[in-house]
């Protein structure tokens, strides 16, 4: 506490608040954000949480500056707890997998899908395709354990798969668990692909240099390898129907996806799946990015404090997006978005990025350090 | 929270420790050790009567056995022995060992939906008696288990007399059995409220429906105490009882008064669910029934029940006990050994720079000359005031204040010889008919006036804080609160803790407007609207240059003639002012002679007059009519 004490007191001298009253009503907002969600982000380090992260990021501001990076962070920033993140996983299978396949069900057997649940034919259809339905999570962030622990008795430990790259031993395997919890399930018909978080949905499927890349294209690669492999013994059907989640997605993202995706639709020859959709826990709002005209004073900030070698760091990857800077995050997507685990570098890079500065620009000090792979 | 005393209820503290390290023993003695019937507070049945925040739960959660004996276990610290001090005070312990065993059962669940049962009113108000029966007796067994300081064994139900018809329904004497039975009758008549569709009258369980009256066949209990045999009272406190529907409250009501039962009965309620005229303190009896307060049942009023001052006082002891127990919870005061709130809220009055007191000297100077008030005069003037800063209690006697008084006195006496004929050949210096008096309400005039003059602080120090939250112990921590939270800020920015008036003034002015703006009861518009223009008003008039009504005005005043007729309608005005009541918007007091009139005193709460700088001092109104009320609630 008395770290915190310390970190209060040097962001009123930062932020100039003389005020007591101003002064009182900020730290009285800074400590309730702090305990209930900011301090939670798992890359702060011992003793030095939000509040003497907040203290040293505006710092490297400008006094003039200040005001505008403070209140991006009072009133911009979107910050998704652990507890949310749970929540919205938790949320999958009530919100997005039942209704689907209660109207698949409904369908099948035809019926009303509110009408399901009163009739043994529709809730056993029900039970049978969720049966044959296999999830496959796509990276750390799907958070298999939590979705199989909210779905403890809904959904089978052996229809669960925790990474996309599934080994021919496990196919064979899957195979032997389906038809043993019933023998009437020869194949999974549904395959959903887990994933937490797609801000542009370029990492899950793009075509650049005249080839398709990202996760989809990877996937189904894998699938018709396998099937070539273990030809009847491979578990998943002939034009299985495909189901791509997120957890939370932007607008922009879900945009892409829908467009992308039917256009792979013409394009691939070799589509192991018949079908594709495309679902989301929280869809964020396309008004959630910055904008100009809304958000110039913050806009301006990206710009002014933009260290260039930031991009040069991240050349390989930021370049796939076609961009040639990464003033406002990958893909230019401006987002003033945090996860609990890790700031997607969707997010404005003030967030997030760290550099020494130099040639390229001043260096940069994050307020939620991000944990990049990409360099 | 970081700031304990912004936490809203008592109940949201799960942990028992926690709760008696921060729990104010004050309200027991308050409101039950000094009662006037304190002998039947066991005895009759109860009404605990207060506003939302006024510590009702605290009360019940306090007295109910599991704490009690939690208490009693641990005499070694000093919070508890306080607590044992308390609870003997009121009854609750004799010769340091329980003589009662209460428990509390909240009333905000399920029971107001058996009120929507399709079954006659008599059907609906048993099934919901049975079952509050039901849950109070295995609350109680609960409670007198809890800890395992005793088995189901050593406890034993002791019948009245002549109940031995009622026992078999119960389940006997023995715990075991009265616990079966309160689960069968709970299982059963739970399962009526909660399906989905009400059975048919005749297919209700016979478990819901056999007669079920264990409150009238209980006396007392005999428990296991440290190894002897204890006789103690059982007590239900059934909590939040407003939450029940109207009609409900008074069957219920008029069936627990029932002279026969002999198990306590205390029913926690807000005013809302009085009628006007009760909440107007105008009833002498509830309408169906022909109960009595007093002879059928006692009231206990957690505020507006007794004398202002003796009240005022009170609560001060109360509030300062409360606050102090909340300090050391503070975060940022840990390394600082603080340990009384009130030294961190000083009253030491604000000063006005030397530049502002030559100012209003001068100003002063210019209205002697406008109310032609001689030299003399005005030495004889200020001679009165000086005798009195000689002799006041009070600790603002500042240069300022002084001129102020002053400036007062003169427009005073310029009004009182206004009518005298001024002399053609010698200086006019008449002395009033009315003697001059200077006293503490021109002196409280006299800030108020400088509070408009110079926004010098008027409401300030321990005591105000405590005025101004109206006997109300959440108000009173939501005002502390907002100061505590700008002494965090003080802590942080490392200056001393305590708070100077001037920002005293400034964060309760706040914060009362907050609270004003965060008003939610039913008619809470109406109600914003006719206090702000009370308020506005009663400074209007507290400002005249003469200060006519001394301190102040904070109140109106309606004929009580026409308050009796307007609570004896069904006038929408009439709920308008009860709900203004329940909810602490304003204070009635009745039969106020003045004028040779009987006046009813509509009062502004003391939020509203830290909202609108008006004094906290009592007595102060103009007087109005109905009309008035309609036209600016309107």
């Amino acid at each position: 506490m008395r770290m915190n004490l310390l970190g209060l007191k040097l962001i009123a001298n930062i932020m100039n608040w003389s005020d007591d009253g101003v002064a009182t009503a900020e730290y009285n907002w800074l400590q309730l954000m702090a305990s209930v969600k900011y301090d939670g982000y798992s890359d702060f380090r011992a003793g030095s949480r939000f509040i003497e992260n907040l203290a040293t990021w505006l710092k490297q501001f400008d006094p003039s500056d200040r005001q505008t990076a403070y209140d991006f962070v009072k009133y911009r920033l979107v910050y998704i707890s652990a507890a949310e993140m749970q929540r919205t996983i938790e949320a999958f299978f009530p919100e997005s997998v039942t209704p689907l396949f209660r109207r698949l069900a409904a369908d099948s057997v035809g019926l009303g899908p509110h009408e399901i649940w009163g009739n043994t034919a529709g809730r056993e259809a029900f039970d049978r395709i969720l049966r044959r339905t296999l999830f496959v999570g796509l990276s750390d962030g799907s958070r298999i354990d939590i979705l199989r622990r909210a779905n403890a008795g809904r959904i089978s430990q052996e229809q669960v798969v925790p990474m996309m790259n599934i080994g021919h031993e496990k196919w064979k395997d899957l195979e032997k668990k389906i038809k043993e919890r019933n023998a009437a399930d020869v194949k999974f018909e549904h395959v959903y692909l887990i994933d937490d978080f797609t801000a542009s949905g370029t990492t899950f499927i793009r075509f650049k240099d005249g080839k398709w890349k990202g996760k989809l294209q990877k996937f189904n690669e894998m699938m018709c390898n396998a099937r070539d492999e273990l030809k009847d013994n491979f578990p998943v059907a002939e034009k299985y129907a495909l189901h791509i989640h997120h957890y939370v997605s932007t607008a922009q993202a879900r945009q892409a996806l829908l467009e992308r995706t039917e256009q792979a639709n013409q394009d691939w020859k070799d589509r192991t799946y018949g079908s594709i959709s495309i679902s989301e826990g929280t869809l964020l709002p396309a008004g959630l990015k910055l904008t100009p005209g809304k958000d110039d004073p913050m806009i301006a900030l990206c710009e002014k404090y933009y260290d260039h070698g930031l991009y040069l760091r991240l050349i390989e990857h930021a370049g796939e997006a076609e961009q040639t800077d990464l003033k406002l995050g990958y893909a230019n997507c401006a987002l003033p978005l945090v996860l609990e685990h890790n700031t997607p570098n969707n997010s404005v890079p003030l967030l997030w990025a760290e550099t020494t500065g130099g040639e390229h620009g001043p260096a940069m000090r994050p307020l939620f350090r991000r944990r990049d792979r990409h360099g | 929270m970081a700031n304990p005393f912004l936490r809203r209820a008592t109940e949201f503290i799960r942990d028992d420790t926690t709760f008696l390290e921060i729990v104010s023993p004050a309200p027991l003695t308050a409101f039950l050790t000094h009662h006037p019937r304190k002998a039947d507070l066991f005895e009759l049945p109860i009404r605990i009567l207060g506003a939302p925040g006024s510590g009702k739960t605290m009360l019940a959660m306090l007295a109910e056995f599991r704490l009690v004996e939690a208490i009693l276990r641990d005499l070694t610290s000093e919070t508890n022995k306080d607590l044992a001090q308390a609870l003997a005070g009121a009854g609750f312990l004799e010769n340091g060992r329980p003589c009662v065993a209460a428990v509390r059962v909240p009333m905000e669940s399920e029971y107001r939906d058996f009120w929507e049962l399709p079954y006659d009113d008599a059907i609906k108000t048993k099934l919901a008696l049975w079952l509050i029966q039901a849950r109070t007796m295995l609350a109680l067994l609960r409670g007198l288990t809890n800890g395992g300081h005793r088995k189901l064994e050593d406890i034993r139900f002791i019948a009245r007399d002549a109940s031995e018809a009622q026992l078999e329904q119960i389940g006997g004497l023995t715990a075991a059995g009265i616990r079966d039975r309160a689960l069968q009758v709970q299982r059963a008549i739970y399962s009526i409220g909660a399906s989905l569709l009400p059975p048919k009258i005749e297919d209700l369980p016979r478990d819901a429906t056999d007669p079920y009256q264990p409150f009238e066949c209980i006396q007392e209990i005999e428990i296991d105490w440290m190894g002897e045999r204890l006789v103690v009272k059982p007590v239900a406190m059934l909590d939040d009882v407003h939450s029940l529907h109207p009609d409900q409250f008074e069957q219920m009501f008029a069936a627990l008064a029932r002279r026969e039962i002999k198990f306590g009965r205390w029913l926690m309620m807000r005013l809302d669910a009085l009628s006007p005229s009760a909440v107007f303190r105008s009833a002498k009896s509830i309408s169906t029934h022909n109960l009595k307060p007093d002879r059928d049942f006692i009231d206990v009023f957690m505020q507006g029940g007794e004398s202002r001052s003796k009240e005022r006082k009170r609560f001060r002891e109360m509030a300062a006990d409360m606050a102090d127990r909340y300090l050391p919870r503070v975060q940022a005061f840990r390394n600082r050994s603080v340990t009384q709130f009130r030294r961190l809220v000083p009253d030491e009055p604000p000063r006005l720079t030397e530049a502002k007191l030559r100012e209003l000297a001068a100003q002063v100077d210019r209205d002697q000359k406008r109310f032609e008030v001689t030299p003399a005069r005005r030495g004889s003037i200020e001679a009165t005031v000086s005798a009195y800063f000689a002799g006041a209690q009070s600790g603002d006697r500042e240069p300022e204040v002084g001129l102020a008084m002053t400036r007062i006195l003169m427009a005073r006496y310029a009004n009182r010889v206004s009518s005298q004929q001024a002399s053609m050949f010698e200086e006019f210096d008449p002395d009033p008919k009315t003697p001059l008096k200077a006293d503490a309400s021109v002196a409280e005039g006299a800030r108020l006036h400088l509070n408009d003059y110079s926004g010098r602080a008027l409401h300030y120090g321990f005591d105000a804080i405590c005025d101004a939250s109206n006997e109300n112990a959440e108000l009173f921590l939501q005002l502390a609160g907002a100061l505590v939270a700008r002494m965090e800020t003080q802590a942080i920015r490392g200056r001393k803790l305590a708070l100077p008036s001037s920002v005293q003034h400034e964060v309760l002015r706040n914060k009362a407007l907050e609270v004003i703006d965060g008003w939610a009861f039913p008619f809470a518009r109406y109600v914003r609207a006719i206090v702000d223009y009370i308020g506005r008003e009663c400074r209007e008039v507290s400002l005249t240059p003469n200060a006519r009504l001394g301190a102040g005005a904070n109140a109106i005043g309606v004929l009580e003639k026409d308050i009796g007729q307007l609570l004896a309608t069904s006038d929408e005005l009439s709920l308008i002012l009860k709900y203004a009541v329940a909810y602490g918007a304003i204070e009635v007091t009745r039969d106020y002679g003045q004028g040779g009139k009987s006046w009813c005193l509509i009062e502004l709460s003391g939020i509203v007059c830290l909202a609108h700088g008006l004094t906290l001092r009592r007595g102060g109104f103009l007087e109005r009519d109905l009309d008035y009320l309609r036209k600016i609630g309107g």
